[in-house]
């Protein structure tokens, strides 16, 4: 354990406070830090760096809540793209894969975006790195998969579409094989729910604006939600979420 | 497996946040962080049996914080900010942050992350390629080349 190439690193300190150590091991550790001064300060130091630190009651509430996670069929699927500029069919610019992840139910609700009087909505990227929680803007590159979940007070209705930086429109949800009219998915009150497909992002490089578009009542076709991507006012009783995604290519 | 997220939140959350502060330097950046990594731990259950806890949590923060830092806005900031130091002479620089901030924009990911180990947590070789998932010689390989960024850095900044 070399910092000092004697002293424990502050990787090894965390895990013994976290009980990740054998008691050999911790024993040891102990015997160190009471006969090192350098030691004692930095473990005062590690106090004080973390003497800003809040607990967010919120985040706790919804950390606690449970949270129903609908389950999908395992199996890759294409989605269609649609050329927004000519409101054209594009099926053979079917780039886009849908993956349906399974979920099994876990114990937490997140935080997202909130959409005034409707819920919220989180959208989760996955990358080579893990998964995040993604800001409104973000840089992400081909293969980067995007999952979006929603947590409603109400029974809900949901749709996600896209222009990506070709001009290329998609429904990412729902799931719609060719261009025919997709109905919303429906999002039971109360629990966050994660949204039937997530998606792998194609090789389209560029800014893709992407929209979560909640509704009370279903809008009939959500395809037709596509251009609020980039720009628009959503149908009465519908909110969204605009995300940016600046998708640059993989070093 | 059933994980109380808010039990590991309440217990790690202020190791997570020193870490994520450490890095970013900014104490509601540090607090997003902190709620970022536990908003995620319950969608990574399976994570959780390939490694400790710890490790998982360490990973998910420095992952996060290099976006950040990496972000355009960050970076834009972070070229205004005087950094006169441009490296640290031993892992046990007492204020690493402005250091780092500067350096990782300009690392690839596993540079990136190597530095984070040795500079901020002060981890050994062995540490390293234990949470990087490498061997120590690789580990040994990337801190030397990110010696020679920084040669190359410190030539930069007094020219």
């Amino acid at each position: 354990m070399d910092a000092s190439d004697e002293c424990p690193s502050h990787y090894r300190l965390d895990r013994c406070d976290a009980g990740e150590l054998s008691p050999a091991e911790s024993a040891q550790l102990h015997e160190h830090i009471a006969g090192c001064a350098r030691c004692v300060y930095r473990i005062q130091a590690r106090a004080r760096a973390a003497e800003d630190h809040r607990e967010d009651s919120e985040l706790i509430a919804r950390l606690s809540t449970p949270v129903r996670m609908n389950r999908a069929t395992p199996v890759p699927r294409r989605a269609t793209r649609w050329a927004v500029a000519g409101l054209s069919v594009a099926a053979a610019a079917a780039v886009m894969f849908v993956l349906p992840q399974p979920r099994e139910e876990t114990e937490s609700a997140g935080d997202g975006i909130r959409l005034k009087g409707t819920g919220f909505s989180r959208m989760h990227l996955i990358d080579d790195h893990g998964e995040y929680v993604a800001s409104t803007t973000e840089r992400v590159h081909p293969g980067t998969q995007l999952q979006v979940t929603v947590h409603a007070p109400r029974r809900t209705h949901a749709a996600v579409v896209s222009i990506d930086g070709a001009d290329q429109g998609s429904v990412y949800v729902p799931y719609t094989s060719q261009r025919q009219p997709a109905a919303m998915v429906e999002v039971p009150a109360g629990a966050e729910f994660s949204l039937p497909q997530s998606t792998v992002l194609d090789g389209v490089t560029g800014t893709e604006s992407v929209a979560v578009v909640l509704c009370e009542r279903p809008v009939p076709d959500a395809w037709s939600l596509v251009p609020l991507a980039r720009q628009g006012e959503p149908p009465e009783g519908c909110v969204l979420e605009r995300y940016t995604l600046i998708k640059e290519p993989r070093r | 497996m059933a994980i109380d997220v808010a039990d590991l939140y309440r217990k790690h959350g202020a190791m997570v946040f020193r870490r994520a502060r450490a890095m970013v330097g900014d104490v509601e950046q540090a607090r997003d962080v902190v709620q970022e990594v536990f908003l995620s731990l319950h969608l990574q259950h399976a994570a959780l049996h390939q490694g400790g806890l710890i490790s998982w949590l360490y990973m998910a923060t420095t992952h996060r914080c290099l976006k950040l830092i990496r972000d355009q806005a960050s970076r834009s900031r972070l070229e205004r900010e005087n950094a006169d130091v441009l490296t640290p002479q031993s892992p046990q620089d007492p204020d690493i942050g402005p250091l780092l901030r500067r350096l990782l924009p300009q690392l690839d990911e596993t540079l990136a992350q190597a530095a984070v180990h040795r500079f901020l947590d002060e981890m050994s070789h062995e540490e390293i390629a234990q949470l990087l998932g490498c061997s120590r010689r690789h580990v040994g390989n990337l801190l030397q080349r990110l010696e020679q960024q920084l040669v190359v850095l410190r030539r930069e900044s007094t020219s």
